[in-house]
């Protein structure tokens, strides 16, 4: 009898310890892959600070020697020419890149402005005002045209906008009015404002038709059955709903605009000239030069130091002007919010 | 039938297969030259005579780093490298090696129109060690893969590209034993390098001027190829001919209107490479620093990152006026304007009387010796020339340029 029960404990306890094992493994398993999981993790939030790190420390020599006057004040291409034919002990690691940040903000502005209502309104075509098969067929071709690779939108723009430019709005008497300025042929801030908003639209309208489509349905049904037009309702109450995504698919496409640089430096003229507004027409006509294609176009000359310095001064002054726009939107955004009571 | 007619397609097939098969095996029965583990390229098979290999003079000549001369009249032929001169006459046992009678194991022979030499007898006269590998039946030279030490070259920007290239194939050939250093400057720097000594090899993108040699008697020019620029505008502008002055003024931005050069009244659109361009470097010595020393051109032109988006920009906008490396032109889309009345054709950029041609050379102090022999000799090359001509340069060896070697 107790022999019996002796033995049914045993090989009750065996069997315990056999789940209890396994249990072990799993675990065991699970926490590996869980260490794994972290470790890469940290490795990518590493390499980060790592990139920063790396940035920096390359363009300190040009902080050091130029100060604010890297940002405050212009003569980058002459400066670049100069030190490259210049000794190494007559390098003066001076450099002034307002002209590049100017060419910057204005392309990626301009371009905002052209492609975020464009994108809005092709995001409430695609979700609200199509039937379900030309949704598909348009979101397709939208998700394509961000496939298209930067140097294709180049192409494009050198031999189809450039020429339209030139034959639309160049003609030898701007040419000549401008010539002592600057050389009008084509390649201008209004041709990179134009292949950026292309390049900045497939973004913008993705990201604008997921949150119009993550609004509830009952929102538009409820304002319809109050009686709105459904144009109304979308402009009253489906768009401010999705704003916050519509807003997160312009600060995305304002940082491809900003860190495009093949496709830029193919159609802006690659001068860093500082448009100027009482020029009328001649302000879009201008050539100008972005942060992130001086990088492209002058790094043939990164075996001098101080350009190789100033040209990574040129990315921190990218990745600060990225940073600085992405929270003030937030900023606005949050304010806006506020303001209507929503938080 | 059917299947009659696929067995004899099966067999026509089959038999191509072999051969080409026996054809290869054919080719790999007879010597090969292996230079530096390469094998050399000859137009025609090695001969042999009591166990000597013959090969075509040029192919080994050139491979090494020679310019190759044949004197018709007196069956003679001359082998000039950087450091050596080898001259051999037909059937003649007696060769004359930088200077000195040596006698040698076989003469050189011609054979249906071609002249061919011994091969580990040039080869050794110029610097290289031959083994010959019987179990390979190869004949092993080692010329530019037997560099220890280290060199120093600066000077000009339009070479830098050229012995940068060079540098990097001959670090890979010598990993671990040579160390080759390229500074840029310009040639200037290259000159004032070489006389100080502070470098192996000054490049230099001009020919050593006669007051420079009576300067600086000891510097010794050799020559490794030329540079030639073309100016190049819209072609429907009616400007045919410019003169190097109007060159210069449209490029320093004293003139801004074509009707100023005889053309329409349109503002000229000033199109350059980029500062760092080899190209933009060479223009600006030859057409700008040539007339004025201290001229500059300004930073408003607008530049382009590549020969060919310069083209274009010439191609599409009928104002413009640009300059390109003379084999880069393409005649269909750009007009190569004429200069100083000479129009710019291969006859006479090839025989430097373009304005804008100049020669590239590298300096030495005294003949060049040792690794700088042996770096210049990689440079004149045959393989060192293709750099050179991916670089948009003239090679050492065409048909008109005989004045400079």
């Amino acid at each position: 009898m107790e022999q019996g029960q002796i033995a049914e404990r045993i090989s009750m306890s065996v069997s315990h310890s056999k789940e209890q094992s396994c249990i072990r493994r799993a675990k065991l398993i699970d926490g590996i892959a869980e260490k794994i999981i972290l470790f890469l993790t940290v490795m990518s939030a590493l390499m980060i600070v790592f990139i920063f790190i790396f940035i920096i420390q390359k363009s300190f020599g040009v902080f050091s020697k130029s100060g604010v006057g890297f940002v405050t004040k212009t003569g980058f291409d002459q400066q670049v020419a100069d030190s490259f034919v210049a000794l190494p002990d007559e390098q003066t690691w001076v450099f002034g890149v307002l002209g590049l940040l100017a060419g910057s903000l204005l392309t990626t502005l301009g371009a905002l402005l052209l492609a975020v209502p464009m994108g809005i309104g092709t995001a409430v075509v695609i979700s609200e005002l199509s039937p379900m098969w030309t949704r598909k067929f348009l979101q397709s071709v939208i998700r394509l045209l961000a496939a298209i690779p930067s140097i294709l939108f180049g192409l494009i723009g050198m031999l189809v906008v450039i020429p339209f430019i030139q034959k639309t709005f160049v003609t030898t008497e701007l040419q000549l009015k401008y010539i002592q300025f600057f050389q009008m042929d084509g390649k201008s801030l209004l041709a990179g404002i134009l292949v950026l908003s292309l390049m900045i639209l497939p973004i913008i309208v993705a990201l604008s038709v997921d949150a119009i489509n993550a609004v509830p349905k009952k929102y538009m049904e409820a304002s319809l059955a109050l009686g709105l037009s459904r144009w109304r309702s979308i402009v009253k109450v489906v768009l401010p709903s999705a704003k916050s995504g519509i807003l997160a698919g312009a600060v995305l496409g304002m940082g491809r605009a900003m860190g495009e640089a093949i496709a830029l430096s193919m159609v802006t003229g690659g001068v860093g000239h500082i448009p100027n507004p009482a020029n009328g027409t001649g302000f879009l006509l201008t050539p100008v030069l972005t942060l992130a294609s001086a990088i492209v176009n002058k790094s043939e000359a990164m075996s001098v130091p101080s350009i190789e310095s100033a040209l990574f001064g040129c990315g921190v002054v990218l990745l600060l002007t990225t940073t600085i726009l992405s929270i003030s939107t937030r900023v606005v955004e949050y304010a806006v919010k506020r303001r209507q009571g929503l938080v | 039938m059917q299947k009659f007619r696929i067995l004899m397609v099966f067999a026509l097939v089959f038999s191509l297969v072999l051969g080409m098969g026996l054809v290869a095996s054919a080719a790999d029965d007879s010597v090969k030259i292996v230079l530096d583990g390469k094998v050399l390229a000859v137009d025609q098979a090695p001969r042999f005579e009591d166990n000597f290999t013959l090969i075509p003079v040029r192919a080994i000549g050139e491979a090494l780093g020679g310019i190759v001369d044949y004197d018709n009249a007196t069956k003679r032929v001359v082998i000039k490298t950087a450091d050596h001169t080898l001259q051999m006459e037909l059937n003649n046992r007696y060769a004359m090696v930088d200077g000195k009678s040596v006698a040698m194991d076989i003469p050189m022979r011609g054979f249906s129109g071609r002249t061919f030499v011994p091969a580990r007898f040039v080869a050794e006269s110029l610097g290289a060690d031959v083994t010959y590998v019987s179990a390979s039946k190869s004949v092993n030279i080692k010329y530019f893969s037997k560099m220890t030490g280290s060199l120093k070259i600066s000077g000009s920007t339009t070479i830098q590209p050229v012995a940068d290239g060079a540098t990097i194939k001959l670090m890979d050939m010598n990993k671990g034993r040579l160390t080759v250093t390229v500074a840029g400057g310009g040639s200037g720097v290259g000159v004032k390098d070489a006389v100080a000594g502070t470098v192996n090899i000054g490049n230099s993108s001009a020919a050593l001027t006669n007051a420079q040699k009576a300067t600086y008697p000891k510097l010794v020019q050799t020559f490794i190829g030329s540079d030639a620029i073309a100016v190049i505008l819209n072609k429907a502008n009616p400007v045919k001919n410019l003169t190097k002055q109007q060159v210069f003024d449209i490029y320093t931005g004293k003139i801004t209107n074509w009707k100023d050069v005889g053309g329409n009244d349109a503002p000229i659109l000033v199109q350059v490479r980029e500062s760092t361009s080899g190209t933009a470097a060479s223009f600006f010595d030859l057409a700008i620093k040539a007339i004025d020393s201290k001229a500059k051109v300004p930073a408003t032109f607008t530049p382009s990152i590549s020969s060919g988006a310069l083209a274009q920009a010439v191609m599409s906008n009928p104002n413009a006026i640009g300059y390109d490396s003379y084999g880069y032109i393409d005649p269909k889309t750009v007009h190569a304007v004429a200069v100083e009345g000479i129009d710019c054709t291969d006859n006479n950029v090839n025989a430097m009387i373009w304005p804008y041609t100049r020669s590239l050379v590298m300096l030495t102090q005294g003949t060049p010796t040792g690794l700088s022999a042996v770096f210049i000799n990689y440079v004149r090359s045959t393989e060192g020339q293709k750099i050179l001509t991916d670089n948009a340069y003239i090679e050492l060896r065409n048909k008109y340029a005989a004045t400079s070697k």
